[in-house]
């Protein structure tokens, strides 16, 4: 290994290499080296005590085991929360809602509208005992509409377990109720429109404290009241989509949408200039007596309905479920898309979906509106 | 054998080191014992100190340097596995910092030793007037002429008379091929022979 076998000059040379001063660094440097050499050993006892103590009880062996056992936890938690809040997923769930034939649709509704007409015409008998006392103050009509958010609030719960194809009419008394009080409420949210003033000029005694009152609250409260869960089982998302909608919607639409409580039959030739001349036009009263109902809707029971249209807002691009308008719409159901059943009246006209897509499908593209079927345009 | 140079330090008190080896120093060191590191100082600091010294004539320069690697050492204690002799360890850092060094300056490695460095390094270890003026003027002579090695042959000859490196443990320090280091060695004594005859010659 060691290479010795060297010539004698070699050893000279060696030796008198040997023989040069023997230089050593300065004290000062070894003090300074050997006191960082200690240092170091001293301070590296310290660091790793105290590595240790923060690295904390999941370091070490147990980091890995412990990611993975959280990272796994998280994901199924989120794939099960996704799974519960996709009900109408028309993909997978046995919640799926199944689109009803039209005919049970059209039964039901009927059978609604058939009660809930009864009722109203209970109602407006007797006008002036129920509107003074619901027209109180904003104060006492926000602790009213409070209860009456729980009370829904417990139904929902209730109705959110029952199937689509439930849809069985909702107790008369509480859904007039609910619809007086919408309707009160949008008449004192439009204090300049038509209906306003004759509504006001039908009342017993006037309501200061709710004119005063500004629009929007009251709009606030007009959804709340106009969304009672009666009706369908639908989603979180629905409902607040819904209510958006609604509470996006200008006051007088709102305001015909919900005028079935109040004596307004003077006003529906006015309501109907609309559409007089399409000659599949309904009568007004009919076309009230619906609004309610369908104002109840959530979007895919609006779609499988003969009796009610979902439009889309051509403002707000919202969508707003409302009565059938004319003998084309009625009978003709949204979302089974069949132009066969629209053209069947020869003054009818099939409008395709335009990129249209229902509340919790996976659609290419959304936003855009329903299949309708109008009446065609008259030629002149 | 021979002795190495630079372990003429005096211990009054015998430690529990004394018989260790180098290797055993150190990795008792990495364990966090610090006068394992003491010991193996001051066996090391003399040779290492004057492989700077040697190669660029200044001391200051040689302290830094030295410097810079016991604290390389120092820091590098955890991660030391005993596989190589630590003589070997120890010049490699020196060897890889002359290189950081040379560059960082970006200059070739040749020196410029003045007058008054090689009269302080020339040995005065002759009883003898006659001899020691004798020596005193080879070992000038010697020093001079290692100056003038080139740098490559320069610090293999070093290598192997401070730190008593064989070949191959010299090949290792520089990462050269053994044969290309004995070939450097023996350009180097042929150059400082041929210089010490003529230096005797004159």
């Amino acid at each position: 290994m060691q290479d010795h076998d060297q010539e004698p000059d070699d050893k000279f040379l060696s030796e008198l290499y040997t023989g040069l001063s023997q230089e050593q660094p300065r004290a000062e440097l070894d003090a300074k080296i050997l006191a960082e050499a200690r240092e170091v050993v001293a301070t590296g006892k310290l660091e790793q005590y105290a590595a240790r103590k923060a690295s904390g009880p999941f370091q070490g062996r147990w980091t890995v085991p412990v990611s993975l056992a959280a990272v796994i936890v998280l994901s199924v938690t989120v794939v099960v929360m996704i799974e519960r809040e996709r009900p109408y997923s028309l993909t997978s769930s046995p919640e799926t809602p199944r689109i009803e034939p039209a005919t049970q649709q059209s039964q039901a509704i009927q059978s609604e509208l058939s009660q809930a007409g009864e009722t109203q015409a209970g109602i407006e008998a007797q006008p002036a005992e129920r509107l003074p006392k619901k027209a109180l103050t904003a104060d006492q009509s926000r602790e009213e509409s409070t209860e009456s958010d729980r009370t829904q609030a417990a139904r929902e719960k209730q109705m959110d377990d029952r199937p689509l194809s439930a849809l069985a009419p909702a107790p008369v008394a509480e859904s007039s109720a609910t619809e007086n009080r919408a309707a009160v409420m949008a008449k004192k949210a439009a204090p300049l429109s038509q209906t306003e003033a004759k509504t006001e000029a039908e009342k017993p005694e006037p309501a200061p404290a709710a004119a005063a009152k500004p629009s929007v609250p009251v709009q606030e409260e007009m959804a709340q009241a106009a969304v009672p869960a009666d009706a369908v089982a639908e989603t979180g998302a629905n409902r607040s989509r819904q209510m958006q909608d609604l509470a996006a919607a200008p006051v007088e639409k709102k305001i015909s949408g919900s005028q079935s409580a109040g004596s307004v039959a003077s006003k529906a030739p006015e309501d109907a200039e609309g559409i007089a001349h399409s000659p599949a036009v309904m009568s007004p009263a009919a076309i009230e007596h619906q609004h309610p109902l369908c104002l109840q809707m959530t979007e895919q029971a609006c779609l499988a309905s003969t009796e009610c249209v979902l439009q889309q807002q051509a403002d707000s691009k919202s969508y707003q479920c409302r009565a059938v308008q004319n003998a084309c719409e009625r009978g003709f159901a949204q979302s089974l898309h069949n132009q066969e059943d629209c053209e069947r009246n020869p003054q009818c006209q099939f409008i395709p979906a335009d990129c249209y897509c229902p509340p919790g499908a996976q659609c290419v593209c959304g936003g855009g509106a329903p299949a309708m079927c109008v009446p065609k345009p008259e030629n002149h | 054998m021979r002795q190495v140079r630079g372990v003429n330090f005096v211990r009054s008190q015998h430690t529990p080191y004394d018989n260790a080896s180098d290797e055993e120093l150190m990795t008792h060191y990495s364990q966090g014992d610090a006068a394992a590191f003491e010991v193996l100082y001051h066996r090391k600091k003399s040779a290492l100190y004057r492989y700077f010294v040697r190669q660029r004539c200044q001391v200051a320069l040689a302290e830094e340097f030295a410097h810079e690697v016991w604290l390389r050492v120092i820091n590098a204690r955890q991660s030391y596995l005993p596989a190589a002799k630590f003589t070997t360890y120890l010049f490699q850092i020196a060897h890889n910092c002359l290189v950081d060094h040379f560059r960082k300056l970006s200059t070739s490695h040749e020196i410029d030793c003045d007058e008054q460095f090689i009269d302080g390094v020339a040995g005065n270890n002759a009883d003898d007037p006659e001899a020691l003026a004798g020596n005193m003027q080879l070992q000038r002579a010697l020093l001079r002429l290692i100056q003038e090695l080139p740098a490559e042959q320069r610090e293999v000859f070093i290598l192997k008379e401070e730190a008593n490196l064989s070949i191959e443990e010299i090949a290792d320090v520089i990462a050269e091929n053994p044969e290309t280091v004995k070939s450097r060695m023996r350009y180097a004594v042929k150059k400082l022979k041929q210089g010490l005859q003529e230096y005797r010659n004159r």
